[in-house]
């Protein structure tokens, strides 16, 4: 019985905080049209599902975020974690097979981004060019770990990036004799990635606003489309 | 096209495609691609209907919508007046200089001194008067061109500069201003002559051949259409159009204090 209610009281909580944290989902933003500065507008979409997406964009620059959001109902603030830690160390998907019929190691890749990005894989270290979405080594060459890196010349491009390279997280073979391995990054990723920025802080909120800097600007809730 | 029937009209009304124009009219009553789904008219029940209407690729001389064909007309009404008001003063510093000229108290140093000045004044004027009418220019040139326009007020979103539709539709976002507007419309001008492209196609990255003077371009017309209105800058305030320089955009920077139009901010 006890326990009964136990699970009963957990489950309303859950639910109860379920509604309170959907009452802040919408989408937030400011419009500055211009005056005293160049014009500027931030969006941040707080979907139901407890993830985000953020966007600014501002003359040359652009900055783009997504993730999960959730609100700390001690403190009453919004805390918002990107999919992306750190653009050094993004989460790749890697699937290992063992072909007997080819004679070496094929490394399959699915670009995110379709553009002039460089992509290269790094195996032990060294670095392969990856050039139509494949790159193919010696079945001598004994592979204990890889990862992605990609490079884009931003050169005469706008909007600017905040970092002309990125990484994925090293991946550890997990088995000697598996020598295809199929690579790709989450949905999050594209050509966007090279105008991330990780966040990872908490934010006042109210039912109608959220205070996005310090001393600073208000993102309003927009009416339903 | 022209069709008449009997009393009962049934009619699919197409999607809108970006590079397919079409107009249908029944009893002169324009049916647009927007408009709701009906698709049969039964009250001409004691009379016949009759269609006009014609369908066609866009070959140019069309925006993709009425709107942007109206806010395109705006600017360029916008142009006229602004044109207007530099021509009244234009004439009015010819007049200061034929006054300078005609002044036998004023030394030879002084006359030159004063006429200079208002030469300088003059050159700034004509200068606004040939940016102004780059813009009328290039707005008929995006009417006219194969690549279909379209304008968007900007509410909350990724992007507020031009951008791209994998069908090669160009964008051009904007805050709904004036000065904005013009701003981001000479952008639009620019990718129309091959100065700037997409990287790649269906995105917002630009590729510019020649990013300060590109910017400078649209800053440049942003000032003249609007009488001098632009962002304060680190680097001070334009006195003339030809205060709108690379050091005046380094200057510029958002409410949060960064730069905007510096490649060290990122590096």
């Amino acid at each position: 019985m006890r326990y009964i209610k136990i699970i009963v009281i957990s489950t309303c909580f859950l639910f109860s905080c379920n509604i309170k944290q959907r009452a802040y989902s919408g989408k937030y933003g400011i419009i500055y049209t211009g005056g005293k500065y160049v014009p500027y507008v931030y969006s941040l979409k707080l979907n139901n599902d407890n993830t985000f997406d953020y966007s600014y964009s501002s003359g040359w620059i652009q900055k783009i975020s997504n993730g999960t959001w959730n609100i700390d109902s001690r403190s009453n603030k919004l805390l918002l974690c990107s999919n992306v830690d750190n653009v050094k160390s993004i989460p790749i998907l890697v699937v290992e097979l063992s072909d007997s019929i080819i004679n070496s190691k094929e490394f399959i890749f699915v670009n995110p981004t379709s553009d002039s990005t460089l992509w290269s894989v790094f195996i032990n270290g060294t670095r392969y060019p990856i050039k139509s979405d494949k790159v193919t080594i010696s079945n001598d060459i004994k592979i204990d770990s890889f990862y992605i890196e990609g490079y884009k010349d931003f050169t005469n491009i706008t909007p600017y990036p905040l970092q002309e390279t990125v990484r994925s997280k090293i991946h550890y073979v997990k088995n000697a004799q598996n020598n295809v391995f199929s690579i790709s990054f989450p949905k999050f990723v594209d050509y966007y990635i090279f105008h991330y920025e990780t966040i990872k802080d908490s934010f006042s909120i109210k039912r109608n606003y959220i205070i996005w800097q310090k001393g600073g600007i208000k993102l309003r809730k927009l009416p339903e489309p | 096209m022209s069709i008449s029937g009997g009393s009962v009209l049934q009619y699919a009304i197409p999607h809108c495609i970006s590079n397919i124009s079409w107009n249908l009219y029944i009893f002169h009553h324009h049916i647009d691609c927007d408009s709701e789904q009906k698709n049969s008219i039964d009250f001409f029940e004691n009379g016949s209907w009759e269609i006009q209407g014609e369908f066609g690729t866009k070959n140019g001389r069309e925006w993709k919508n009425d709107r942007d064909k109206k806010i395109a007309e705006q600017i360029q009404s916008e142009v006229v007046n602004r044109d207007k008001s530099l021509a009244k003063q234009e004439a009015r510093i010819n007049a200061k200089i034929d006054n300078i000229n005609n002044n036998a108290k004023l030394s030879d140093d002084k006359r030159s001194q004063q006429i200079a000045t208002q030469q300088n004044k003059l050159e700034a004027v004509k200068t606004e008067r040939n940016i102004i009418s780059t813009l009328d220019k290039g707005i008929t040139q995006l009417g006219a061109s194969k690549t279909v326009y379209t304008f968007n007020t900007v509410e909350s979103g990724i992007t507020a500069t031009l951008s791209s539709q994998k069908d090669g539709t160009v964008i051009i976002n904007n805050y709904g201003t004036l000065g904005n507007r013009s701003h981001e419309t000479s952008h639009a001008i620019q990718y129309d002559n091959h100065l700037i492209t997409f990287n790649p196609l269906g995105s917002n990255n630009l590729l510019m051949r020649n990013p300060l003077g590109i910017e400078i371009q649209a800053y440049g017309t942003e000032y003249s259409i609007t009488g001098g209105i632009v962002p304060l800058s680190d680097n001070g305030t334009p006195k003339s159009i030809f205060g709108i320089t690379p050091n005046w955009l380094y200057g510029l920077k958002d409410s949060s204090g960064t730069y905007l139009y510096r490649p060290s901010n990122y590096k």
